[in-house]
């Protein structure tokens, strides 16, 4: 045992030429000792000399020369790597042009993923600050929203020791400021005195101390401050807003970046809001936001679970369909999808997708690089053969081999650099991001070096392993072909290829189709049209509103005007389930209907679909007090004849006098929740206008002037309803822009390797098709026979794709209550797609192939 | 002299390479060592004197014919080149003249 080991070891580290005359000493000895001392001893002392004889002057000569730098043979190797390149242009340039458009295409994505992860990654003691929300549990479902009940923030703190801060934040608010004769409409909320400890901002002007203590401090972003006060400070400075009164400015904020889920341009103290929202001192009222700071270190599911029962605690006797949990801020960004009061995800899901695709395109790119690199591996086979007979052993062919393909690498990473630098600008417009990127940033540079060199790394160890194994006399002997193993490594290579790439082009396909699909979809009104103007102003005065109604129809481009709480997109709207009710309805019915309070001609403004019954009608005066209902506030209501039933919404009393189609006044994502429509004009909040949508200009124009002369310290301000629809889906709209983009990158990629294999092939197989064709084969047969067994492999590419691409998007459907099918027109568009392209890219290579003139290609023979 | 340069051990292995003519391979010189001198010396010692002198030019060696014994091993069999004869004469010839140049007296050990 011990000599066998001794042996081995001995053999590890000795010169060469030194082991067998030592050893056979060694083996004398052992013998002399196994008969003199016994096994034991001869052993032991077997393994004492081995040890013993590690030796400077017996070691093997490579460990102490081989570390030592040959500029010589680096020179060689780099002069080599720069011919090779040279002489085979065609291919470098090949390798060269995929890796730069996978390095600069997965290098974006990543940027991408990486400014999407750090949304919100800007607030200090990030670990701490948490998002208050609540789950309110209705019969049939559980909704999740960040509305809390109003008296929270004021025991939060005192009621649990982990609760270091907390602060209350409304909804965004539109003011207008003014200035003396500069006037500003910003975007912002009313917040709680410990807001700037929890959320933080950097101060330009001004500070947190004392922030929002009193009831006129202002507190400003810095874009907002410029346009009012240009470069001058504006600290303590006097700005009236509209509606409630002069303010002082006590202090500028560096801008909130859209990298916050809490975006505003300005804060201003809550308790001027709560004194006239008297409704938030309740506990069953909800609508507050609130974010807290808990102390170092809390278990957030012990909190969480100790906080669960506090809204039913505070409430006592009623019950309550609310309890509230804390989700930590850093997560609410790509974890916001709730669904029956558990976590489904949300963005998150679209960062992996898009981390997968940059990590695929990488991928595809080094196999490109691996079956470009083998397949020419023959053409090499002679330079391999004669470098060993030479006398290069095979670690200095390894070393040559990595180089040329760390050396392309590294290039192509470098280029990638630029085409990054010159992109991000258009990449960030499309997506509505502000990323940076610059080689000059060391950070950046490294990393991108790093990913570089790790690809060629990857891509190049297989091609260096086959090229330096190869046999010197099968080499030099000329009847060398590449191994068969090489070959169908190729092949699944390329078939590999073919299926992320095929992937990648059927979801893009089913993305685009469930998008052509929302935008298509039978809502139950008409979304085209409708131009949408906030109240604001004078426009609060219901005589005003009166008069810009008869103003804008008398013009034709108007075809119906209607003031309402909300257009027809009711995303965050009011809701109740109490308020509403019916002399039948059980107790138990813990249903949540969404409200919308809407003037006259709501209903003919959208073309909603009326059942049964009526709309509004402005001449008679009591049907303030009545309803009207969709079918499925009818079906809850479970009578027999819910027109004309006596219903009473928030005190009023009175019947429901129509019954509306159901029509997707939410996201396309869920179904439509029972709906209640009661005229109050006190609660309107937006003018939808319908135009013919022949002359939008001169609609919007008159729109501009009316709205002048009779709202003059407002600036005219509009959106279609259209747009604003689409921004519903804006994250759905910018994975389908995106894998629109990516997924033609990775399909380029792909090709491009296939046309590199397709010229090998056709230079491979060059004498065969001069006998073809000598034998009287016609360009058609040649073609054919080139093109058969690419198209093979990217069939079986493409078959494999299907179900992996089918069973990954249904269940992306999945998440919308509304989806188109997945179908088979997308599979035939993405087979026949691919198919072509294939033909296109190997056709060129097949009819050069099929041209030749066989004399030219069998003379020599 | 640096050319010349020999260790104590080396001078010893060099010298018996020479003793067992024709007959110098690691055991029989290790062996004939510890007989002469009366010492151990160890193979890794030993080793690596031999290859050292070899390096320097000292030592010649040859692989010999493949036997039976020692699992078929060769022996490799040291010889000393003329430059190694060289070395010896001019490292004994340095001591003796030195031990010649030490006058009389310093060999006189009357008590004081």
């Amino acid at each position: 045992m011990l000599k066998r080991f001794g042996t081995r070891l001995f053999k590890l580290y000795c010169h060469s030429g030194y082991q067998e005359d030592i050893l056979g000493d060694l083996d004398e000895y052992y013998q002399q000792n196994l008969v003199k001392k016994g096994s034991s001893y001869a052993n032991a002392k077997f393994l004492v000399d081995v040890l013993l004889l590690f030796r400077l002057s017996l070691l093997r000569d490579k460990w102490l020369y081989q570390n030592s730098i040959n500029i010589a043979m680096i020179q060689t190797i780099f002069k080599t790597s720069f011919r090779v390149f040279w002489k085979e242009r065609g291919y470098a340039l090949l390798n060269v042009l995929g890796l730069t458009v996978g390095f600069t295409a997965s290098v974006l994505l990543l940027l991408y993923v990486e400014s999407e992860q750090s949304v919100n990654g800007f607030h200090k003691d990030l670990d701490q600050v948490y998002q208050v929300l609540e789950h309110q549990t209705f019969s049939e479902t559980t909704i999740t929203t960040e509305s809390t009940p109003g008296p929270l923030i004021t025991t939060f703190k005192e009621d649990f020791p982990e609760v270091e801060a907390v602060a209350a934040y409304t909804w965004p608010y539109e003011l207008l400021f003014t200035k003396e004769d500069q006037r500003h409409k910003g975007s912002g909320r009313w917040a709680s005195e410990d807001f700037f400890k929890i959320f933080s901002v950097d101060f330009i002007e001004g500070n947190a101390d004392s922030a929002l203590t009193s009831p006129t401090q202002l507190y400003l972003s810095k874009s907002t401050k410029e346009r009012l006060f240009g470069d001058e400070p504006a600290l303590s400075q006097t700005v009236d807003i509209d509606g409630f009164g002069s303010f002082q400015v006590a202090g500028v904020f560096e801008d909130v970046s859209n990298e916050s889920t809490i975006d505003f341009d300005f804060i201003t103290p809550y308790q001027v809001w709560t004194g006239w929202n008297e409704w938030v001192n309740y506990w069953d009222n909800n609508g507050i936001r609130g974010i807290a700071k808990l102390q170092p270190g809390v278990d957030i599911d012990q909190f969480n679970a100790k906080i669960e029962g506090y809204v039913q605690e505070k409430l006592g006797e009623q019950e309550a369909t609310a309890s509230i949990f804390v989700q930590p801020l850093k997560d609410r960004y790509l974890y916001s999808n709730y669904e029956n009061g558990q976590l489904t995800g949300g963005r998150i899901i679209y960062i992996r997708l898009l981390t997968a695709v940059a990590v695929f395109i990488l991928l595809i790119a080094s196999i490109n690089f691996i079956n470009l690199a083998t397949a020419r591996s023959t053409k090499r086979a002679k330079e391999v053969g004669v470098k060993k007979v030479v006398g290069s052993g095979r670690g200095h062919l390894l070393l040559q081999f990595m180089t040329e393909s760390l050396l392309l690498a590294t290039f192509s990473a470098l280029l990638a650099g630029i085409f990054i630098m010159l992109l991000i600008e258009p990449l960030n417009a499309l997506v509505g991001k502000s990323m940076a990127f610059s080689l000059l940033d060391f950070d950046q540079s490294v990393r991108l070096l790093l990913i570089g060199l790790s690809v060629g790394f990857v891509s190049g160890i297989y091609p260096s392993m086959v090229l330096s194994n190869f046999k010197t006399i099968n080499v030099l002997k000329g009847s060398f072909k590449s191994s068969r193993g090489s070959n169908s490594l190729r092949k699944g290579l390329v078939v590999f290829q073919f299926m992320i790439s095929t992937t990648l082009i059927i979801s893009t396909l089913i993305v685009q189709k469930q998008l052509d699909f929302m935008e298509n979809k039978d809502l139950g009104y008409t979304k085209e049209n409708v131009v949408l103007v906030p109240l604001e102003g004078t426009l609060w005065n219901r005589d005003v509103r009166a008069q810009l109604k008869s103003r804008l129809l008398a013009n034709p481009n108007f075809t119906h005007v209607a003031y309402s709480s909300e257009s027809t997109l009711i995303n965050s709207g009011t809701s109740s389930a109490s308020g509403f009710s019916w002399s039948e309805k059980e107790n138990e019915l813990e249903a949540n209907f969404n409200l919308l309070f809407a003037e006259y001609d709501f209903l003919e403004t959208y073309t909603i679909e009326l059942l049964k019954g009526r709309s509004f009608d402005p001449l008679l005066a009591t049907d303030s007090m009545h309803v009207i209902i969709n079918e499925q506030t009818a079906k809850l209501m479970n009578v027999e004849d819910p027109l004309d039933h006596t219903v009473t919404l928030w005190g009023r009393t009175g019947r429901v006098i129509g019954i509306v189609k159901d029509f997707n006044f939410s996201s396309l994502h869920s179904g439509i929740d029972p709906l209640v429509i009661s005229l109050r004009p006190g609660n309107s909040q937006v003018l939808n206008a319908r135009i013919t949508g022949e002359n939008n200009q001169e609609s919007l124009t008159h729109l501009d002037k009316v709205l002048k002369e009779l709202n003059p310290n407002y600036p005219f301000e509009y959106n279609f309803l259209e747009d604003s629809y689409e921004a519903q889906y804006q994250s759905e709209l910018v994975i389908g822009t995106l894998g629109n983009y990516f997924s033609g990158i990775a399909i380029f990629i792909s090709l491009l390797g296939l046309f590199g294999l397709a010229s090998f092939a056709a230079e491979q197989r060059i004498k065969e098709i001069g006998v073809r064709k000598v034998l009287g084969a016609g360009v058609l047969n040649i073609i054919l026979q080139m093109a058969k067994g690419f198209l093979l492999l990217v069939g079986i590419g493409f078959l494999v794709a299907i179900p992996f691409s089918y069973f990954f998007m249904d269940d992306w459907l999945g998440a919308f209550t509304y989806r188109t099918e997945v179908g088979v027109s997308v599979f035939l568009i993405a087979g026949l797609a691919s198919l072509l392209i294939t033909i296109v890219t190997i056709g060129y290579h097949a009819i050069k192939a099929a041209n030749t003139n066989p004399v030219k290609s069998l003379r020599y023979e | 002299m640096k050319r010349y340069q020999l260790g104590e051990f080396e001078e010893i292995v060099l010298l018996t390479v020479g003793v067992l003519h024709g007959d110098a391979y690691g055991v029989a010189i290790k062996e004939e060592i510890e007989k002469r001198l009366n010492r151990k010396a160890s193979v890794g010692a030993l080793q690596s004197a031999l290859r050292r002198m070899e390096d320097k030019g000292f030592l010649t060696s040859e692989l010999g014919e493949t036997t039976k014994t020692r699992g078929g091993k060769r022996k490799r069999y040291f010889k000393i080149t003329a430059f190694g004869k060289e070395a010896l004469d001019y490292n004994i010839q340095t001591r003796l003249d030195l031990l010649r140049e030490i006058p009389n007296v310093a060999f006189q050990f009357k008590p004081c």
